[in-house]
């Protein structure tokens, strides 16, 4: 586990303020935070929800995301997305501006 | 020891060594040069520096100042002048924290007493505060900015809020002290959330207004012994020559600011070819609504019907007629009917359109599988989509994928993303300069440059009706308010 995901304590579930950019991979949508470092981690979209990211694949969005299954290292699911907004890039920042901040803690099922 | 070494702790421990005596003390806080880019040796707020030395060498004020985020010649700028100043050290987080609370604890304690006057005077990059955003005043920036800042919104700047000075507005109201804040950032009119009965709030423009740097620059010159802030104020306000808006927190101010400054903040924008400088295109974008169209009517209608009751009562009261408010009426008309072309323009594009909203179901069968997908977007998300790529993309995960739930789910995508894509066809085929429309708009702003020129115009006609309201207002008014008992 790279030193950054251990730190942010990023293993719990619960509700996380998600600021990532949106892609699409492999026929699904995902987030991703620290894209191109070694703390990148990938959030793959429940099905259900992923047609609400369409209008910002490539982009960089704010929302809050549920996540309910302990993350798997870097990678992990969001089972659910509330309102997005598009956010200006900021190219200069090492995180390209994204960032993931647990709001509430729940148990994982 | 050089003045940039002092440490919060050490700002701390230096503060409550100011010495007191039992008349009324003036003292002041000098916070600002933040937000300025790294690769830069100064910054604009140099002058500043500059014309507050100079007053505090013929005034007797106790000072303290937080300035700059280590810029070489602002540091030795620093380091040259204020041999008086209790405490000099940069403008960073810390630092303003701590000297704020530890004025806080200088007034419970009784080291600042009632009467006593504090002057906060603030000269630094300040953002405009979004929708988003809670906080009843506005950020200012600290330390060092990004080479590129966008000077609206300040992203990637460190701040902090100016509502921090709340707890001490409420000390200085329960312990009698005179407060003034000065704020002199951009987008400053959101600090008169601050003022009460015992706090002046001046600032150097409006919320949504950039200012300029002459307003502290005039201001500080102006500040003779004697004189009220309000005084000051109003005698730089008429001089100021840029496209701002400076406010005071008086009785009179607010009254101005809240009938006066909404109905003519679209007549003080300009046209910047720089993002990080404009406001007009955003301004015209969201005025090309309906309820933008309707807004800016009837705010156009409430200036012009301000403007003509202030020409009745100079008639009633002096018999004065008032020739700058032929010459500001026909500047505005003339800036309201270029405006008011651009948002036709985008209209025409069917901008109206943007927000509606359209449903789209897809669904997919594998085996015995069967899932369905449900795509709820608005007609802007639908034309900036690319669904060629989406669709794409998943044909070909389907394509590699044997599991029948998860081949049923892609097609359900692939369906709904094309129903999708056949409406973004119909709406592009009844509109086509949606497609790419704020790109096309900024290319059609380009003969909107030179639109500086006609806000300025406007920008001095106003100050003299400003002036003119102002005059009248305390007329009517008669009561007193901190900033005109705030004597310098």
């Amino acid at each position: 586990m790279s030193l950054a995901f251990s730190q942010a304590g990023f293993s719990s579930c619960g509700t996380y303020l998600l600021r990532a950019q949106v892609i699409m991979k492999d026929g699904f949508s995902s987030l991703v935070i620290n894209p191109g470092t070694r703390s990148e981690i990938n959030l793959k979209v429940e099905f259900n929800e992923s047609a609400k990211l369409s209008p910002f694949i490539g982009r960089l969005i704010e929302t809050k995301g549920k996540i309910e299954e302990k993350l798997d290292r870097t990678r992990g699911v969001v089972a659910s997305l509330g309102p997005i907004s598009p956010l200006a890039p900021d190219p200069l920042a090492q995180t390209k501006g994204t960032k993931m901040e647990l709001l509430s803690k729940e148990d994982c099922k | 020891m050089k003045w940039t070494h002092f440490t919060p702790a050490a700002i701390a421990l230096l503060l409550p060594l100011i010495p007191q005596s039992a008349h009324a003390e003036k003292n002041l806080i000098l916070l600002g040069g933040g937000g300025e880019p790294k690769n830069m040796s100064s910054t604009i707020f140099d002058n500043t520096l500059n014309e507050m030395d100079k007053f505090l060498n013929t005034n007797q004020w106790k000072s303290v100042i937080s300035f700059n985020g280590g810029h070489s010649d602002t540091d030795a700028l620093l380091t040259m002048k204020f041999d008086n100043a209790a405490v000099k050290t940069s403008f960073s987080q810390n630092n303003y924290n701590t000297i704020i609370k530890a004025y806080e604890q200088k007034i419970k304690s009784g080291e600042i007493k009632s009467g006593d006057q504090l002057m906060i005077m603030i000269d630094t990059h300040g953002a405009e505060k979004s929708s988003r955003d809670q906080s009843s005043t506005h950020e200012i920036a600290v330390g060092q900015a990004p080479s590129t800042t966008n000077l609206n919104s300040l992203e990637g700047t460190p701040t902090v809020s100016l509502d921090t000075l709340r707890t001490l507005t409420e000390l200085a109201k329960e312990k009698g002290i005179k407060l003034a804040i000065m704020d002199f950032s951009c987008h400053s009119g959101n600090t008169l959330a601050l003022a009460n009965e015992n706090t002046c709030v001046i600032s150097s423009t409006g919320p949504k207004h950039f200012g300029y740097n002459t307003f502290s620059e005039s201001f500080i010159q102006k500040m003779k012994a004697g004189k009220s802030l309000e005084e000051v104020f109003l005698a730089v306000r008429k001089e100021t020559r840029d496209n701002s808006f400076p406010m005071i927190s008086s009785a009179e101010g607010k009254a101005i600011n809240q009938d006066f400054y909404p109905a003519i903040t679209p007549y003080l924008y300009y046209y910047e070819s720089d993002k990080r400088l404009d406001k007009m295109t955003d301004y015209l974008l969201t005025s090309s609504s309906n309820a933008g169209v309707c807004q800016r009517k009837n705010q156009f209608d409430n200036l012009m019907g301000q403007i003509e009751s202030l020409r009745a009562l100079n008639m009633l009261n002096a018999n004065k007629s008032m020739p700058e408010i032929e010459r500001i009426k026909s500047l505005l008309i003339e800036y309201k009917n270029k405006q008011d072309s651009y948002i036709n323009l985008v209209r025409s594009w069917g901008a109206l359109e943007l927000d509606r909203k359209e449903s789209f179901t897809g669904t997919g069968v594998s085996g015995k599988r069967k899932e369905s997908m449900t795509g709820n977007y608005t007609w802007k998300n639908l034309i900036e989509m690319d669904f060629d790529t989406i669709i794409k993309n998943v044909s070909s995960a389907k394509l590699g994928t044997k599991d029948p739930q998860t081949q049923a789910q892609f097609q359900a995508s692939i369906d709904m993303h094309t129903k999708a894509r056949e409406k973004q066809r119909e709406i592009l085929t009844r509109y086509p300069n949606l497609k790419g429309y704020k790109q096309k708009f900024n290319d059609a702003l380009s003969d909107f440059k030179g639109t500086y020129a006609i806000a300025n115009k406007i920008a001095l006609e106003e100050r003299k009706l400003y002036d003119n309201m102002y005059t009248n207002l305390r007329q009517e008014k008669k009561t007193s308010n901190p900033c005109r008992g705030f004597v310098l």
